[in-house]
């Protein structure tokens, strides 16, 4: 087993791996900061570190 | 044998060579070392001059001179003076048959010992048209030599046609590259170079296969030329230049990022072939000198193409400086030899020379035909100055690679590269994708047409309109008990009503725990007819596990069946239907305002963090699943269809919900009945159960019970899904059911139970599919980059469409990082990532390999190891913890103080069954990789063996069974007395040791049976008993073994009224003496209890007499057993009968007792777990007394409901008659086993029987404790010091 990092998982400490998108619905998506963001969804938070945008997603963005 | 002829001079192998010698030896009639190359000569040619110009190379190059032989020394080469010249010159009408004459001649092995190990060919195919065809063997000659040759010959013959003698020899002796060889390998060069590569691999990566596998070298190899073309050639050499690389390091590069995303690794280490001769006299010297080295390059999504270059051109840089030192050594160094292990993924053989020579003014194109072994891949990049761009061979190992996948590697390599070469390289890797526009066309669109128009519809909206259409039609059927539809819907909707009145309604969430009964069907109605979403709870689970689920869920109201069920102090409502009322309801459909988007019910899976996680369905979602489910497989009303799934398992859903809805009939299984194969096929036989669903390993199971294949006569279709399906229990069902379907069905809780099917053949071959997308639902395999895998390219399976769940209850954070940003699919939908390994097959099927993650499945169940380690690391005294799977069974290893077997029990008591380490392993330390993360693949096997002295086994059957034991529990060794549980036994382990004793001793036996009697001994007694099925292994009289002449010993049950606990002590006291056990009445039926101790005793002489008419009688009895044992050894003395033997284990008379408190039913349960060997922690009840049995898989647990609730009332119904007895007086010894730890109850003592004894009391104590007291090492002392009375009677 390979145990590489994948696109969701947390990147190397500090750097500023992920987004936090958000569609027309409300719903929330984490997402690498590397990958062209989705039609239909739009960054909310980031480049930060993953630890960061899953807090921002437990707390709600504003 | 090996002659040296005076011609010839002896000398050592180099290294290299060596290595070549040894692969050859592997597989000496193997072709494959032979490397050749084609010439084409364009012009007038003089053969008689060319063969002078070739005999004068033959005559410089040493090389080919030389044979190899074995010598006891090791191989030798042996180089000769002269050689006759094997030189073909032959006329041929075509190219093509020159070609196919070359082919010939390269498939001939050839015989080193003897050599020549070369040849030539010179075909005259045309006016003014030659093709020179050499071939020698890799052993003597490289890459780099064939240029030396080539080049010598061409001047040579040039000069000969110009009537000039050709320059003096310029090659270098081959005696010179042995020197050097030898120098280098005892140089401090050699000894920083291995230093550098045992550093640089240390932690030896895995290979990347393109194949997914690695296979031997074979003797040929499958080989595919394409050609770059010159424009995009062009483009790559002013990318090479903006880089400031050159244009190989570019298409390493690309092979690195093909061969990252195609075998799903970051770390990938390539093979570069190198010429090896750097500023060394090799250079000078044609002969095998090159080298293979491993280049480690890290391939990640975010980084740009410009620092994927950038890492190449270092890299290359620093194998250069050390690529004297030999691939094998480096393989050696890491201790991959032994393993046959390769390092390095395909190789990239870049020849960026040309030999640009001419043939006196004939111009000459050189083209490879063979670059010797193919282990893998291997990707030939020439650049030929001939203005057709670069050209590409993949070659490839047959073993590995048909012809159709390498041209498949080489198309979208090619691809790659051409898109590379028009892509700003400072974009990151993220933007390219490997497959070709076409595969992507194929996987993301055709793949996936799955778009079907349907109603908005809910769950329960069909089920409905289907009881008003056919109101009398069967919907349930459980045992004796059948409800029409309009009677199940009459009563769900009344309690419908009721839970409206409590907060019922659309959004709102009810929770249900009854176990499966009639009620549990109205109940989940019910939920549903109210507008909630149901939450089902197994009533199974345990306290703490509900307790969580109700505090993190906030139902409005819980469902139970009868009150006691659930925990109540979590403030959810409870509904008891036991007594619930609920007449006053009108038994119409209640009004409810309910969508497709409302969630339909919540089911909690296992949380990697340590936290079950609520998985929210919607409406629409599961609606989708059971139309697309019904158009598929379409049920009719004559369908019958089994619901046997525990409906905490989402396969629940459509068992309980399709049926219904299409007017069939619902046939339940009892409760814990799914586990019994037996049970199953019977009930599928009786109730003409059409429809069933299996998890695979339990479908295996059912296979090998007997009368499975009896169910071929109604049974129509049987689902498989929860884990990956064996082809071989495919077509084991094939042949045991003939006629019946077989689908394999595959999705998660988050996606409304399956979202792929396929119908399994019934002799197919291959792994099992998961296959097509359901209706409306989409499939994508993606790489690291988020890009789309083309066929047979493993990545991480996504899904998207209407099936996808809400999300997690209250968990945002969750949600956001598994429901994701579908990149593919309409503008702002969500993809759900599996953590699932898979790819398509060519077909539009999905393959499932395997996890990403540490979630594992375990029969079926979801098990994330997180939630396993973080209960683990949760327990006192535990510094650490892991849990994995090893063979089916879960393991967990802990660092720290803590007491594995404590571990254990606590586990037991916090998660469910399935979640509980059938062994935990202590460790001082955990392995730890070079880098210091956990090495789980040095993690010792549990070692699932009983206690430390095993006995022989006392008899064939004995020897039999623990041969058994072992196999099918996979440990080495089993002692008759090792208990099945104890040593990884699981329920399904069970049933296949059931099946094999069955079909072994052709005995009837159940896996109650086994439960009832855990070790091999006590299984033999059972067997040698003439095979008690289960029910009788509670009958008053147990015989444990009835054969023998010897008058039988009677052992009399202690409080809790069975007596299998002198299984082991039969087994001990060895064949030849019968052994009867005594228990309790009202186990199995609702007989009364008795009322007095000796009303008690006088039934079990009638009893014993029926076994034994006449005397002499040998009494044993252990706790209240000896005090049984006493009275009726009274009774039959006073009735003139002969006894010969009482022996007393740790039994003390009445009046001892008389004075203490009866205990009461909480003592009671107190002794019944202390009888399966646990303390008495938080059970409350008898409900969790009979819950932790069962989740610590204690043989106890195996009884019925009923008869577990009987001990409960048996043992304090001792406890008071005990204290109300009065003893009469034995006349004779007493022979008293004292467990002579110390004990609370200190004022017991066995002189307190002196009164009622007429001889002496002789004792021997045990240094244990009560309960311990029948355990085997001192059951070993207790059947010695028995025998030897017995002896003493027989004599």
């Amino acid at each position: 087993m390979t145990t590489q990092a994948g696109p969701f998982d947390p990147g190397p400490d500090g750097q500023e791996t992920h987004l936090v998108l958000e569609n027309a619905q409300g719903r929330l998506s984490l997402w690498p900061a590397w990958r062209a963001v989705p039609a239909g969804w739009a960054a909310r938070f980031g480049p930060a570190p993953h630890s960061l945008c899953v807090g921002q997603v437990e707390t709600g963005l504003g | 044998m090996t002659i040296t002829l005076a011609t010839e001079t002896e000398l050592p192998l180099t290294a290299a060579q060596s290595g070549m010698w040894y692969a050859q030896a592997l597989d000496p009639l193997s072709p494959a070392q032979n490397t050749a190359e084609c010439l084409e000569i364009d012009g007038p040619l003089d053969p008689d001059l060319f063969a002078t110009a070739l005999r004068r190379v033959t005559a410089e190059a040493e090389a080919l001179r030389v044979r190899v032989a074995d010598t006891p020394e090791g191989p030798r080469q042996y180089l000769r003076e002269a050689v006759e010249l094997p030189l073909l010159v032959q006329e041929m009408s075509t190219v093509a048959e020159a070609e196919a004459w070359m082919r010939a001649d390269l498939a001939e092995p050839c015989d080193l010992a003897t050599g020549p190990l070369f040849r030539h060919a010179l075909f005259h195919v045309g006016e003014d048209r030659w093709l020179w065809y050499q071939r020698i063997h890799h052993l003597v000659m490289d890459g780099f030599g064939y240029s030396l040759l080539v080049r010598r010959t061409a001047e040579a013959y040039t000069a000969l046609v110009r009537g000039e003698e050709p320059g003096p020899r310029t090659f270098g002796r081959l005696a010179d590259l042995v020197v050097d060889d030898a120098t280098y390998r005892s140089s401090e060069t050699f000894a920083a170079d291995r230093a550098h590569w045992s550093r640089a691999f240390a932690d030896r990566p895995e290979a990347p296969r393109l194949a997914g596998r690695g296979a031997l070298p074979s003797r040929t190899f499958h080989r595919r030329t394409a050609h770059v073309s010159p424009e995009t050639t062009q483009r790559l050499r002013e990318l090479a230049a903006r880089l400031r690389a050159t244009w190989p390091d570019l298409l390493i590069a690309a092979q690195a990022l093909y061969t990252s995303r195609a075998t799903a690794q970051s770390d990938v280490v390539l093979g570069l072939p190198m010429m090896g001769r750097m500023g060394s006299v090799a250079l000078r010297v044609p002969g095998m000198v090159m080298n293979v080295l491993p280049l480690r390059l890290t391939v990640s999504p975010d980084a740009t193409f410009a620092e994927l270059v950038r890492q190449v051109v270092l890299g290359i840089r620093e194998v250069r400086r050390h690529q004297r030192y030999r691939y094998e050594d480096i393989r050696r160094d890491l201790g991959l030899l032994g393993e046959n292990r390769g390092l390095v993924g395909p190789l990239v053989n870049i020849m960026p020379f040309d030999y640009g020579v001419d043939f006196a003014g004939a111009p000459a194109r050189a083209r490879n035909l063979s670059a010797g072994p193919v282990d893998d891949l291997t990707v030939n990049i020439y650049d030929r100055a001939d203005g057709r761009g670069l050209r590409i061979d993949h070659d490839g190992n047959p073993a590995l690679y048909g012809e159709g996948e390498l041209a498949a590697h080489q198309a979208r390599f090619l691809h790659l590269v051409d898109r590379l070469a028009d892509t700003d390289p400072q974009l990151p890797l993220a933007v390219h994708t490997v497959a070709t526009p076409a595969e992507q066309a194929l996987v993301l669109d055709e793949f996936n047409r799955t778009d079907r128009a349907l109603p908005p519809t809910t769950l329960i909206g069909p089920i409905e309109a289907q009881a008003a259409r056919t109101p009398d039609a069967v919907a349930l059927v459980y045992g004796g008990t059948s409800l029409t539809y309009a009677e199940l819907n009459a009563r769900a909707n009344q309690l419908a009503w009721h839970l409206q009145s409590l907060g019922a309604r659309a959004g709102a969430v009810v929770a249900v725990s009854v176990p499966r009964s009639v009620e549990l069907i109205v109940s989940l109605l019910a939920v549903v007819k109210a507008g909630a979403a149901y939450l089902p709870l197994d009533p199974d689970y345990p306290p703490q596990r509900l307790t969580y689920m109700l505090e993190d869920a906030a139902p409005v109201c819980a469902i139970t069946d009868r009150a006691g069920r659930l925990p109540e102090d979590t403030g959810t409502p409870l509904v008891a239907l036991d007594g619930l009322d609920v007449s006053m309801y009108p038994p119409v459909n209640p009004a409810r305002a309910l969508t497709p988007r409302h969630p339909a019910y919540v089911i909690y899976t296992s949380g990697s963090t340590g936290r079950p996680k609520g998985v929210v369905v919607p409406h629409g979602a599961i609606d989708n699943r059971l139309r697309w489910m019904q158009h598929e497989y379409g049920l009719t009303p004559g369908d019958r269809v089994l619901q046997k799934t525990p409906s905490s398992f989402d396969v629940s859903v459509w068992e309980f919900f399709w049926p219904l809805r299409e007017g069939a009939a619902l046939v339940l299984a009892e409760p814990g009945g799914h586990k019994d194969p037996a049970y199953l096929a019977r009930l599928i036989r009786e109730q003409a159960v059409t429809t069933c669903h299996f998890v695979p390993s339990m479908l295996q199971v059912f296979l090998a019970e007997p009368d499975a294949a009896a169910c071929t006569d109604r049974l129509r279709r049987v689902f498989c899904s929860g884990e990956a399906l064996p082809r071989e229990t495919a077509n084991a069902f094939g042949r045991t059911l003939p006629g019946v379907e077989l689908h394999n069905l595959y999705g998660p809780t988050e996606a409304a139970v399956d979202v792929t099917y396929h119908a399994c053949a019934p002799e197919g071959s291959g792994p099992v599919p998961i296959g097509r997308p359901v209706w409306n639902t989409r499939l994508y395999v993606l790489d690291a980059a988020l890009q789309p895998c083309p066929p047979g390219v493993p990545g991480e399976l996504y899904l998207a469409g209407v099936q996808l769940a809400d999300g997690y209850l209250r968990r945002a954070e969750l949600t956001a990082t598994r429901f994701v940003a579908d990149p593919i699919g309409p503008a702002g939908s969500r993809m759900y990532r599996t953590g699932d390994l898979a790819r398509w097959t060519g077909k539009g099927e999905v393959e499932y390999l395997g996890r990403t993650d540490h979630q594992v499945k375990l029969r079926g169940q979801r098990i994330e190891l997180g939630e396993i380690e973080a209960s683990l690391a949760a327990q006192p005294g535990v510094d650490g913890a892991c849990a994995l799977v090893r063979e089916d069974r879960l393991v967990g290893y802990v660092t720290g103080m803590a007491d594995p077997a404590a571990v254990r029990a606590a586990l037991a008591r916090e998660l469910p069954e399935h979640m509980v380490p059938a062994a935990v392993v202590a460790l001082d330390v955990f392995p730890l990789s070079p880098s210091g993360k956990l090495e789980r693949r040095e993690l010792p096997d549990p070692v699932f063996a009983g206690g430390a002295r095993k006995r022989p086994p006392a008899s064939p059957r004995e020897e039999a069974l623990t041969g058994l034991f072992a196999q099918v529990l996979g440990v080495e060794e089993v002692g008759p007395d090792d208990a099945f549980f104890d040593l990884g036994g699981t329920s399904l382990l069970a049933v296949r040791l059931v099946t094999r004793v069955r079909e072994d001793f052709g005995v009837e036996l159940t896996i109650g049976s086994l439960f009832e009697a855990p070790t091999p001994a006590a299984l033999a007694a059972r067997l040698d008993a003439a095979g008690p099925a289960s029910g009788d292994a509670l009958d008053v009289v147990l015989p444990l073994r009835a054969e023998g002449t010897r008058p039988p010993l009677f052992a009399f049950h202690p409080a809790g009224g069975i007596s299998w606990c002198y299984a082991g002590l039969t087994a001990r006291l060895g064949p030849g003496q019968p052994v009867y056990g005594i228990q309790a009445r009202g186990l199995v039926g609702d007989e009364p209890l008795p009322r007095t101790l000796q009303e008690e005793a006088e039934d079990y002489v009638e009893r014993i007499r029926e076994v034994q008419p006449q005397g002499p009688y040998r009494l044993l009895g252990w706790s209240v057993g000896g005090v049984l044992a006493h009275t009726v050894a009274v009774l039959l003395q006073e009735a003139g009968e002969e006894v010969q033997l009482l022996a007393l284990l740790d039994a003390f008379p009445a009046e001892q007792w008389r004075e203490r408190p009866a205990p009461e039913e909480g003592d009671a349960l107190t002794a019944v777990l202390r009888m399966a060997g646990f303390e008495r922690t938080d059970e409350r009840d008898r409900d969790d007394v009979l819950a932790t049995l069962r989740r610590a898989g204690s043989p106890l647990a195996g009884l019925s409901d009923h008869t577990l609730s009987r001990i409960v009332d048996i043992v304090p119904n001792h406890a008071r008659m005990m204290r109300e007895h009065r003893h009469r007086r034995y006349d004779g010894d007493l022979l008293f086993f004292t467990a002579a730890a110390p004990r609370p109850e200190h004022w017991l003592t066995r002189e307190a029987w002196r009164p009622h004894v007429s001889g002496v009391i002789v004792n021997h104590d045990l240094d244990c404790t009560h309960p311990q007291l029948m355990r085997a090492r001192h059951l070993d002392d207790i059947a010695a010091h028995l025998a030897a009375r017995l002896k003493e009677f027989d004599a």
